[in-house]
């Protein structure tokens, strides 16, 4: 496997570029990449890190790279002591810098002047990924530029493929890392099976009466059709509500005029409108569902309609006043 | 043509519940659906009406209805809203209508519905306001009105009842740009109607707050719901008013309130109250109107 | 179509490829960017779907429970608080019987607070019915989503479905990753077809109360139901292997379990370290294996029997405690384990909290761990907190 190790500012493209190498790795189908950043809360121009790795396998570790074959700075100001000890044994430092450095294992390059003469602006990133290419087998100049075709917006390919070129140019030959491992593959695997029907599940439908209004009925569904959902079908009552009346409604039909002002205000909707003599209309009420509250007494202009006792006679009634 | 107990349809949509005796919260629903009609799609939180309107296998509902967490009365009616639109399955005149109680709206659901307003979906909310928490007992609410005693705010010898005034839920959708807000009372049926009415065909988030008196609550015979609602508007506590195109429209203004005392008394909640603290009361009911109609063009009636 | 891509991104491309009708979701880092991939594909046209910018995660599932209440395939996602956040509505939905399906960012819960992966937020709403599962790598999250449309819509199921990718670990992480074409998509995921849904020819009632007389029948038929879907995820992923050629291996996956002398049992990204691990105590001659759980819900609680059939130690290792007992995964293995009648001396590794890595080195510390019980090591308490925590 092969680890690169990005340090960076925020800001600087570190984690664009570890993206565009691991994509120009797996531009070849039998190899797998991973790219991810330091997970920070990222802030413009605080340090961060980035990583890509590339294998002939699936990657199963995918924890924070403590050694890499490459280990790239854009920032020179985060080259520091300690670096030996994130370098792996054979593998190169890539500097973003215009002067020289001692150790063999540290390879400079003035990243943000390159980048600066061809983008018009000092963002070193794509810079390294030609020098990457140039040191190692691990991608090549296509892969990179396929890269970033794949993961850049396209007004930024063309510019940045240049400076790709330039870089590679530039450090071509100037030192090797490791040679990327060769690939394995996954077989598809054979296998087949029809698609399922699909059932309905338990909604109970019945014909919609010509007044819509929930209907009394016994449930006679059973609990494995029901209780797969919460899904069942609306009007379904099973109990009157007669029971919580102490008082009972009793309308004078003929002094009923037909205002519908109880209809208007029942709370339960127990009125309802009936043909009276010729071609009035009176109301009558659903005694089922009544539960006596007597709002249709006192809304009655004409005093039509009494309050009495369940039980009890008309002689009883208590006629509630408006 | 406008709606009325003549013309309204015969189809009875909320049926059978198990609401309380009297329930002003059950009528508005009942209205409601009355002119909105069988291919409403209604959404109810955790409050009253669901409770007594879904208890299985004792369904109320004979259009198409469903429960909500407590909070999300506004964001499942958005759900349901673009989903039969994402498929292209809305009826025509069909509306997606939330009831949800002052509670469930002023306090735990008051963000789903912002967020709604604020997507202006294509919804209608309905909040029942019986000015505290009926369902679990009668507890405060941000909507119990100064001087109510509830279970959490229990008349002592401390306080009188609830020290909190009426959070204002029809100036804060106003404050948003809601296409269309209106309050309203169950005491004046002939308002509540119209307004449905007005809203089902607008498009965008429509909001309409409706004084549903509570026998139980209150403490107030079942027979007088009615009264009560219209009460509390006769006598200042209460408005009607409507905001539309950015504009407010007073749609009653008693000019001469009446009496604040016969009001308050005929409930069991007020019972602890002082003539001074219904001195404040009107103080704060004069302020109220004051405010009220700065913001409205008034339409005297 | 091979593409470099996040686990977000991957996820992102599954669920655009199953055609939701809907998405509502909020953000929340680290399932953003899946949130931002899925706006874009919405804005240019690639899916076509209602996005509902809710202003919360609790009405970003209230509102995917609302439109699935109409019969509409629908999508959201979250993470760590926000799922916790949900939870209320999470129960609504699973009981609704409504096929949402949902990505989780795993992420560590506050306090402290912390942006970064483990697997506390889900595996606290294990109980809450809904189908869980934990993916392994990018690849397994795109076809993840697709095949968890197609379990959840599931007649024989009808339950919501979260797939959990380990925050960062998966969510931001790039790789190589195969995108189907909608063509073969479309073949491999029928159109949702339910009846629990709002009906205006006969209208319906959705998501009522049910009192103590029927509670149990509800309860019971969800928990069937939630088994039965063991039998349904495994023709789903023939059926996807068939169309795809990529073939999963049902609830759990053993890795070289069959003569394995010690086992660690795992789930979610860190399985792939594990695997590497194995494989190099193997080369060194050492009977080892890994029992990656990929369903915790429903549980196989028989198959991670089976699997650990030969084992004489068996370790868990796992991103989560349960404050005061032990980790979650670690209670549910010993389950299964006592289900077959015999429990071999196990360990509870805790590791990899708030982003913590779980190293290389600590792995096979952990086997060599594991070796020393099989071979009757006496211990006082099988929870061990990986790196020291004293």
């Amino acid at each position: 496997m092969l680890e690169v190790i990005w340090h960076a500012r925020g800001g600087q493209g570190a984690f664009t570029a570890a993206r565009v190498l691991g994509a120009a790795a797996s531009a070849d189908p039998d190899t797998f990449a991973l790219a991810f950043p330091t997970f920070g809360p990222e802030r413009r121009g605080a340090p961060m890190r980035a990583y890509t790795k590339i294998a002939a396998r699936p990657i199963g570790d995918r924890s924070a790279s403590r050694r890499a074959a490459i280990v790239v700075y854009l920032d020179d100001t985060l080259f520091a002591d300690g670096w030996e000890d994130e370098l792996a044994e054979g593998g190169v430092v890539l500097l973003n810098s215009k002067v020289a450095h001692p150790d063999a294992r540290v390879v400079t390059v003035d990243g943000s002047g390159l980048a600066a003469d061809i983008l018009g602006r000092a963002i070193p990133n794509t810079v390294f990924l030609g020098a990457i290419a140039a040191l190692c087998d691990a991608v090549t100049l296509e892969n990179v530029e396929e890269g970033i075709r794949a993961t850049m917006p396209a007004k930024l390919h063309e510019r940045n493929i240049a400076v790709v070129r330039a870089a590679y140019d530039l450090v071509a030959g100037r030192a090797r890392a490791d040679a990327l491992p060769c690939c394995s593959e996954a077989a598809p695997i054979e296998g087949a099976s029809g698609e399922k029907e699909r059932e309905a599940s338990s909604v109970v439908s019945a014909e919609p009466p010509a007044r819509i209004i929930p209907q009394l009925q016994e449930l006679t569904v059973a609990p494995e059709r029901f209780a797969r959902s919460t899904c069942f079908q609306g009007g379904h009552l099973v109990s009157k509500n007669a029971g919580w009346r102490s008082l009972r409604p009793l309308v004078d039909q003929q002094a009923c005029t037909g205002c519908f002002n109880c209809y208007l205000l029942c709370p339960d909707g127990t009125i309802y409108k009936q043909p009276g003599a010729g071609s009035s209309s009176t109301v009558a009420i659903d005694y089922d569902f009544c539960k006596g509250c007597g709002i249709c007494a006192k809304a009655c202009p004409a005093h039509c309609i009494a309050m009495v006792e369940e039980g009890g006679g008309r002689d009883e009634a208590l006629h509630i006043r408006q | 043509m406008s709606v009325n107990a003549r013309t309204m349809s015969d189809d009875e949509l909320f049926y059978g519940h198990k609401a309380c005796p009297g329930c002003g919260g059950a009528l508005v629903v009942r209205q409601a659906l009355k002119v909105l009609g069988k291919d409403a799609v209604a959404a109810l939180p955790a409050g009253c009406m669901s409770a007594t309107g879904f208890n299985f296998p004792q369904l109320a509902f004979a259009n198409n209805a469903m429960i909500t967490p407590f909070a999300a009365t506004a964001s499942v009616l958005s759900g349901i809203e673009a989903g039969l639109r994402a498929q292209g399955i809305k009826p025509d005149g069909c509306t997606v209508v939330g009831f949800a109680g002052d509670g469930g709206t002023a306090d735990i659901g008051l963000q789903a519905l912002s967020g709604a307003i604020d997507r202006n979906d294509d919804v209608l909310y309905f909040c029942y306001d019986n000015e505290a928490y009926m369902n679990t007992g009668i507890q405060r609410s941000s909507e119990t009105p100064f001087g109510a005693s509830t279970t959490t705010t229990p008349a002592g010898p401390s306080h009188p009842g609830c020290v909190t005034g009426k959070k204002d839920l029809f100036a804060m959708v106003a404050a948003q740009g809601i296409p269309y807000a209106a309050t309203a009372s169950i005491g004046y049926p002939n308002d509540l109607l119209k307004k449905v009415e007005k809203a089902r065909d607008i498009r965008g988030t429509r909001f309409i707050h409706v004084m549903a008196p509570c026998p139980v609550g209150w403490g107030f015979p079942s027979s007088d719901t009615i009264a009560l609602g219209k009460g509390i508007v006769d006598c200042g506590l209460w408005y009607l008013a409507e905001y539309e195109d950015g504009r407010f429209t007073l749609n009653r203004d008693p000019g001469r309130f009446a009496s604040v005392a016969d009001h308050l008394r005929s409930q069991s909640r007020y019972r602890a109250l002082t003539d001074a603290d219904i001195v404040t009361i009107e103080a704060h009911r004069d302020q109220v109107w004051q405010r009220l109609r700065q913001r409205c063009s008034c339409e005297s009636s | 179509m091979r593409r470099f891509i996040s686990g977000n991104d991957a996820f992102a491309e599954g669920v655009r490829l199953a055609r939701p009708h809907v998405i509502s979701a909020y953000p929340i880092t680290p399932q953003t960017t899946v949130v931002e991939a899925l706006s874009s594909m919405v804005e240019d046209g690639r899916l076509q779907a209602e996005y509902l910018h809710v202003e919360s995660e609790h009405s970003a599932l209230s509102a995917a429970m609302g439109a699935s209440a109409t019969g509409a395939r629908t999508f959201t996602a979250t993470s760590s608080q926000g799922l916790l956040y949900m939870a209320e509505c999470l129960t609504y939905v699973a009981g609704g019987r409504f096929p949402v399906v949902m990505m989780n960012a795993n992420r560590a819960l506050a306090l402290p607070w912390n942006i970064y992966g483990d697997q506390r937020d889900s595996l606290a709403l294990l109980d809450h019915g809904w189908i869980q599962l934990y993916v392994q790598d990018n690849q397994e999250a795109l076809d993840a989503a697709l095949m968890a449309f197609a379990i959840a819509e599931d007649s024989r199921v009808s339950l919501p479905f979260m797939v959990n990718l380990d925050g960062f670990a998966l969510t931001h992480t790039y790789e190589p990753v195969d995108v189907p074409d909608q063509a073969a998509a479309d073949e491999f995921l029928p159109p949702y077809v339910t009846a629990n849904k709002f009906d205006f020819d006969h209208p319906v009632s959705l998501g009522y109360s049910a009192g103590p007389e029927f509670n149990r029948y509800y309860a019971h038929a969800h928990h069937r139901d939630m088994v039965a879907a063991e039998s349904v995820i495994d023709e789903v992923e023939e059926r996807f292997a068939a169309r795809f050629g990529r073939r999963y291996p049902g609830l759990v996956e053993a890795y070289r379990c069959d003569d394995a002398e010690t086992v660690l049992v795992t789930l979610g990204s860190i399985a792939g370290l594990v695997r590497d691990v194995v494989d190099e105590l193997r080369a060194e001659g050492r009977p080892v294996g890994l029992l990656r759980i990929r369903y915790m819900r429903p549980f196989p609680a028989a198959a991670i029997a089976e699997a650990l059939r030969g084992a004489s130690a068996v370790g868990v290792l796992e991103k989560d405690i349960s404050y005061g007992a032990e980790g979650t995964v670690f209670t549910n293995v010993l389950s299964a384990l006592a289900r077959r009648g015999s429990v071999p001396p196990v360990r509870d590794f805790i590791g990899g909290l708030g982003g913590d890595d779980i190293t290389r080195e600590q792995i096979r510390d952990a086997f060599a761990e594991l070796e020393r019980a099989a071979a009757g090591e006496q211990y006082v308490d099988p929870v061990m907190f990986l790196g020291g925590a004293a």
